[in-house]
This record gives structure tokens, sequence and C-alpha cells, in this order.
């Protein structure tokens, strides 16, 4: 397990917020092209263009890059400063992140019935940091414990 | 940070991103257009009981698969318009349903231009809807605005509500609706410009452009 944490453990979580940070300013950049965007039976145009994708005229993926970043940030500095205080910052915004993933999932497909790819994806990589940061929780428990 | 270790961040990225593509150009509906046989462009012929603005014997055939509820549709609207009233020669234009099912008065919306159509007075219904998009929307009982549209237009409003509610109004709907589903239609507007469909033009200019092409080929 140490080994994992090692080697392995920061290059994929980096990996998966820079993923989610390419997904989400991906999204933001096609909600800010100013298209109308044409109606469609399924798929990401009808949920990316329904009342649940901003908040007060703020694209929500803009704060899902927003998210992002600050995991990459909190992520750097606990790696670099070994302080414990980052990894609670962590937890609690990775957790915020996967609660807010759950409910868009069920917005897309209880509420509009449409699944947009990219938004599922955004709530994959939002889930894998959050189960990645329970993973090095439990480990580093154990560690100030012991 | 080792080679290996940037090696398993790249690789992390490039995974995700690889799956995200597949499953996106997986549900992607694109590909089913070039599936079009003969048999199904000759649905884009003009038919007897289409709705046409135009020429109906000009070289340049424009099918619009609509719906009238559709903020995109409204938004294209004008610029058809424009482009068709331009050339009433050159263009045959013809705006078919397509009622999506996320909108409530997407349907009634259509009957009711169809019930004008009966009256003669198709496009000017057509261009009344799109203008007050608005207005009924999101009205609960919308037949009443359209009621008043008829009046505006002054139809005989008795013939209006029973052609708006009759099952020939709905018969062309499904009909429409039908063939769109063969030509792969999923979206609002989609254009099709002498049998084939175009992606939706971001200016005025593209849109002439699509068209001159056509008329020249």
């Amino acid at each position: 397990m140490n080994k994992f944490i090692k080697g392995y453990f920061w290059p994929v979580f980096f990996a998966v917020a820079v993923f989610g940070v390419i997904d989400a300013s991906f999204l933001t950049y096609e909600h800010f092209k100013g298209e109308v965007p044409p109606c469609a039976i399924e798929g990401c145009e009808e949920v990316l263009s329904s009342v649940y994708s901003e908040i007060m005229g703020i694209p929500i993926s803009l704060f899902g890059v927003f998210f992002y970043l600050a995991v990459l940030l909190l992520g750097i500095l606990f790696l670099y400063r070994k302080r414990i205080f980052f990894l609670h910052l962590l937890f609690i915004l990775t957790a915020l992140g996967f609660l807010v993933s759950l409910a868009l999932v069920y917005i897309q497909i209880f509420i509009i019935e449409a699944i947009c790819i990219y938004c599922m994806f955004s709530a994959l990589s939002s889930t894998i940091l959050f189960l990645l940061i329970i993973m090095l929780y439990n480990i580093q428990s154990y560690k100030f414990n012991n | 940070m080792d080679v290996k270790q940037v090696g398993i961040f790249v690789g992390v990225i490039v995974i995700l991103l690889v799956a995200m593509y597949i499953m996106v150009s997986f549900s992607s509906p694109e590909g089913n257009f070039s599936e079009m046989d003969d048999e199904d462009r000759e649905l884009l012929n003009i038919r007897d009981d289409d709705f046409v603005k135009g020429n109906p014997e000009a070289s340049v055939v424009i099918v619009e698969y609509s719906d009238f509820q559709c903020p995109a549709c409204a938004s294209y609207y004008p610029l058809v318009k424009f482009l068709v009233e331009e050339d009433l020669d050159g263009i045959a234009f013809t705006y078919r349903y397509f009622p999506l099912p996320q909108f409530e008065n997407a349907r009634l919306s259509s009957r009711a231009s169809y019930a004008a159509g009966n009256q003669g007075r198709f496009w000017e219904m057509h261009d009344l809807i799109f203008d007050m998009q608005d207005e009924w929307a999101r009205e609960s009982d919308a037949e009443e605005l359209f009621i008043g549209y008829a009046e505006d237009l002054d139809l005989n409003i008795d013939q209006f509500i029973e052609d708006m509610n009759s099952s020939e109004a709905n018969n062309r709907i499904n009909k429409d609706l039908s063939d769109a589903s063969v030509l792969g239609v999923n979206s609002t507007p989609t254009f099709f410009v002498n049998g084939e469909k175009i992606s939706n033009p971001e200016s005025y200019e593209e849109f002439k452009s699509i068209i001159d092409n056509a008329r020249n080929e």
C-alpha cells in the first residue's frame, strides 16, 4: 500500500484533476461560445441548455474549473508542505465535489432525462478524486495514530 | 517525479480523454446521415401537402425540420425568412414538424400552424408563432393564445379550432416525425439543402454560400 502511495498515488491524483480541468474548461468554452445550441431529443445540448446548467448566470462548468484547480493546488501544497491541514481541506472539498456530482447526475437522469457524456466524465473524475482522498486519509491517520 | 511517474500521469490523462472521446462519438448521431439511400432522399422532395414558400419548382430545395418552441429554431427563423424572401424565385423552402418531447406546447403550436395552413395562411401563422414564442412557450393554456393569433390573421375561428384539434393535424405531424427519424434528424433546427443535411450555418454569409453552391451543382 505504501508503495502505491509512493509511486502511483500522486501521478494518478494529479492526472485526474488535470483531466477535470480540461473537461470543465471545454464545457465552459462551449457555454460562452455564444451560439444558440440546437434543441435535441437527447444529449449534451439538452443538458447544457437546461435551466440547471447555470446558477445566477454562471455556468456550473466554470465552478467545475475552479474546483479542479483548487484540488490541484491543495494537492501540491499537501505534497510539499506535508501539513495535514491541507488534507482536511482536500477531504472537505472533494466530498463536496462528490455530492454535487451526485446531484448533477441525478438531475441529468431523472429530471432532464438526457445524458451529457462530458458531464458524466466530470462526475467520474470528481468521484475518483474523492475516493483517492479517502484512501490517503486512511493511510495518513493510520500513520499519525501509530 | 521520475520518468515512470510522469508516464503514469500522462497515461491516465490520455486514457480518460480517449475513453471520453470514444463514448462521445458512439453517442453522436452524425453517422446516421451517411447511411441515407436514394429512397430516403425522396423524403426530401417537396410533397403535395408541404407548405412551401418561394417557387416549388426552384432548383434549390430547403427542408427544415423544426420545433416552434425550440429557442434555436426561433433564432434561425429571421435568417431563413430573409434568405428565402430575398430569392423567392430561386428557392423552395418547406417547414416540417419536429416537435420535441421536452417542450409542452411544441405539438399544439404545430397543430395551430397546420390549422392556419388549411386556410392558406401557414406562413403568416408560422412567423407569428415564432415572433411570439416568449408569450406562449410556458403558458399552460396556450390554445387561447393561438386562437388569438388566428383572430389577428382574420381566420375563420370555428374552422381553425376544429382543424387545430383534428386527427389530420396530428397525423401530419406524426408523418413528419417518422420521416425525420428515417432521415436521422434528432435535433432542431435541422436543414436539408437539395437532399443533403447541412450543419447549421453560423452566419447569413455561410448559409447564402451553401445555397449558391447547391444552385451551381
